[in-house]
């Protein structure tokens, strides 16, 4: 490789692109306005961003793996007349309580997407690309929902089939149920980037995401004071689990005020997020 | 051009950068010293727009970093080395960046036989040296074809081929019009490939100049001389107010005049010289002497050879 021949190579790259310039006058010409940032072009980076690491299909591999897995136990153990974890009444949504375990391997696919940026330096390429950087964040959100939102219906679904096949006289199919439980799983892998981008650090931003989604709704009403009971059912899960709800009566929120619930904790941290992201040193 | 006006940076109580105003011309490469700590990449990152400045602006053609609207083309950096998710190829890594200017795939390939990865740029960034990581990030710099460059400590970890083929680059990229602005530690590689000279030490602006300029500011360097009568001429010298070591039987370091005024005076004395030079300057030790009272992180033995440099200028 001589020296003189790669120094000289980018100028061969772009031949139309500067034939005028001057070094001084860097109006920016036709070709350039071109080539600037634009949000769709930004969606399409994050797009090469998740799908060329591995372990974004080993997590999406692990979510299919635990909601279906977890679908067919929960209903074997339905049909053996076991002890049914209050779901008795409901057994759709028994089958897929099956996907909050998957939700929170979805909101770590959610909050790697940031918080691997920050743990490798990558956020300092990504920033200077895109200087203004909300397309960043937002690009990423998008990016994020239309992966996961195809594999969050289909391992809905594909859990409730699952539970048709193992649960004795099986089970109804439910399209709200279906609908319920995509949004949750969603919703915890957009509160997993707005987490990660409140947070930047990985392991900070899992600890919350596993506090909130998993750890805090079934300690909080061993606590003696009232109002952290009705706070329990605006929790993510609680949230999810009544949109799956598809017996009347076991819901503890109606479907409008779930759907909002799950769209404050999939939005907000992600707005504020996107906030601190514009205003913090890189 | 850059631009940099009345730049200053404060983290809490430290100061980083302070009150720094610097021009960086297009057509040459700038080198921008200081020892460590002394806020290069702190006024490098603002100027890429990753860190917002205290006070002060700085501009890049005029705009600042976030007012051009393909960034990518018009600034190129090297920030930090190896800064990329060791899970992925440098291909996507590319791919990744080139997408967000809709840059060509075809962009990507050439600065990958352009940096000389093209071999290994479907393999995990995890598995690079240093200087493929470092080799990766300069074609992150060159991916837009930008019209300033800007690299925060290129040649680290770089073999002797790879710091030619970079001095190579810039050399050329500058001649092509190019602004080249590169950061260092190090005297010995500046002087090879810069021609101006940005030097801050703690935050602030020590000179503003060109590397032949500042060999020229080390006045007052010694001068060797070897004379016969070397006992008569140190007297002599004494006198006329020179300061005079004997390095050796019959050879003289005197200090404190010319080597013009040294050889008159023997002249008119008639005492023969055999020999009557000044001791060059050398860049680092010009730069020691600049940057010697601003040195935040020194070993003590760094201490001792800037105190050195420091009395023999004196
Ligand atoms: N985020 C930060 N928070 C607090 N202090 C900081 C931060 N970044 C830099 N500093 C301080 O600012 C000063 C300048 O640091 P900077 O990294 O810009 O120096 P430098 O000239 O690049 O040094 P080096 O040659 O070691 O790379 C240092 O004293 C450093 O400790
Ligand atoms: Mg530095």
């Amino acid at each position: 490789m001589s020296a003189t021949a790669t120094a000289t190579a980018p100028r061969t790259t772009d031949p139309g692109h500067r034939a005028d310039r001057h070094p001084q006058d860097r109006s920016p010409s036709p070709r350039q306005e071109e080539g600037g940032v634009a949000l769709h072009r930004v969606v399409r980076s994050e797009w090469t961003k998740l799908r060329s690491l591995r372990s974004t299909w080993a997590t999406l591999g692990l979510a299919a793996l635990v909601a279906l897995g977890l679908a067919a136990a929960i209903g074997s153990n339905l049909s053996s007349g076991e002890p049914d974890g209050g779901f008795g009444a409901d057994p759709t949504a028994a089958v897929l309580a099956g996907t909050g375990l998957a939700a929170l391997v979805l909101g770590v696919l959610g909050a790697l997407q940031v918080s691997g940026e920050y743990a490798t330096g990558t956020i300092t390429a990504s920033l200077t690309a895109v200087p203004a950087r909300w397309p960043v964040l937002s690009a990423k959100a998008v990016v994020l929902v239309a992966v996961v939102a195809p594999l969050a219906l289909a391992l809905s679904a594909g859990s409730l089939w699952i539970g048709s096949l193992v649960v004795d006289g099986g089970l109804p199919f439910s399209w709200g149920a279906v609908l319920g439980s995509t949004g949750y799983l969603t919703a915890v892998a957009l509160l997993g980037l707005g987490t990660a981008a409140l947070l930047r650090s990985s392991a900070a931003a899992i600890t919350v995401l596993v506090a909130l989604v998993f750890v805090l709704p079934p300690l909080l009403p061993l606590l003696p004071w009232g109002f952290v009971e009705t706070a329990t059912k605006y929790f993510p899960s609680a949230a999810g689990e009544s949109l799956s709800a598809t017996v009347a009566g076991t819901a503890a929120l109606s479907d409008a005020a779930a759907a909002g619930t799950l769209a404050a904790w999939a939005l907000v941290p992600l707005l504020v997020g996107g906030v601190l992201l514009q205003r913090r040193d890189a | 051009m850059i631009d940099v006006q009345q730049l200053t940076k404060r983290y809490g109580a430290k100061t980083a950068v302070e009150e720094l105003s610097f021009t960086v011309p297009a057509g040459q490469v700038t080198g921008f010293l200081g020892p460590n700590g002394a806020g290069k990449s702190t006024t490098m990152r603002m100027i890429m727009g990753l860190d917002r400045p205290t006070s002060g602006r700085a501009t890049i053609d005029g705009r600042s970093y976030a007012e051009h609207r393909a960034p990518l083309r018009a600034v190129g950096a090297l920030l930090e080395a190896k800064a990329v998710h060791p899970g992925r190829s440098a291909r996507d890594h590319l791919l990744s960046l080139a997408r967000t200017h809709g840059l060509p795939r075809a962009r990507v390939e050439e600065v990958l036989h352009t940096v000389g990865l093209h071999d290994v740029a479907g393999k995990r960034v995890g598995a690079f040296s240093l200087g493929m990581g470092q080799r990766l990030g300069i074609g992150v710099a060159l991916l837009g074809d930008p019209q300033t460059i800007i690299l925060d400590e290129p040649v680290n970890g770089l073999d002797p081929d790879g710091v030619l083929w970079i001095r190579t680059l810039l050399r050329s990229l500058a001649a092509e019009g190019r602004t080249v602005l590169i950061s260092s530690h190090l005297m010995s590689e500046m002087a090879l490939t810069a021609e101006h000279l940005v030097v801050v030490g703690r935050g602030r602006l020590l000179a503003d100049t060109t590397v032949a300029e500042l060999i020229a500011t080390a006045t007052d360097r010694p001068v060797d001389v070897v004379s016969p009568r070397a006992d008569e001429l140190a007297h002599l010298l004494l006198v006329a107010g020179a300061s005079v070591a004997t390095a050796a039987p019959g050879r003289l370091s005197v200090t404190g005049l010319d080597a013009g005024t040294v050889g008159d005076l023997a002249g008119a004395h008639g005492i023969t010289l055999h020999e009557l030079h000044t001791e060059p300057a050398s860049l680092e030790e010009v730069y020691m002497t600049l940057t010697g009272d601003s040195r935040e992180y020194r070993t003590d033995t760094s201490r001792q050879s800037t105190t050195e440099t420091l009395e023999q200028a004196a």
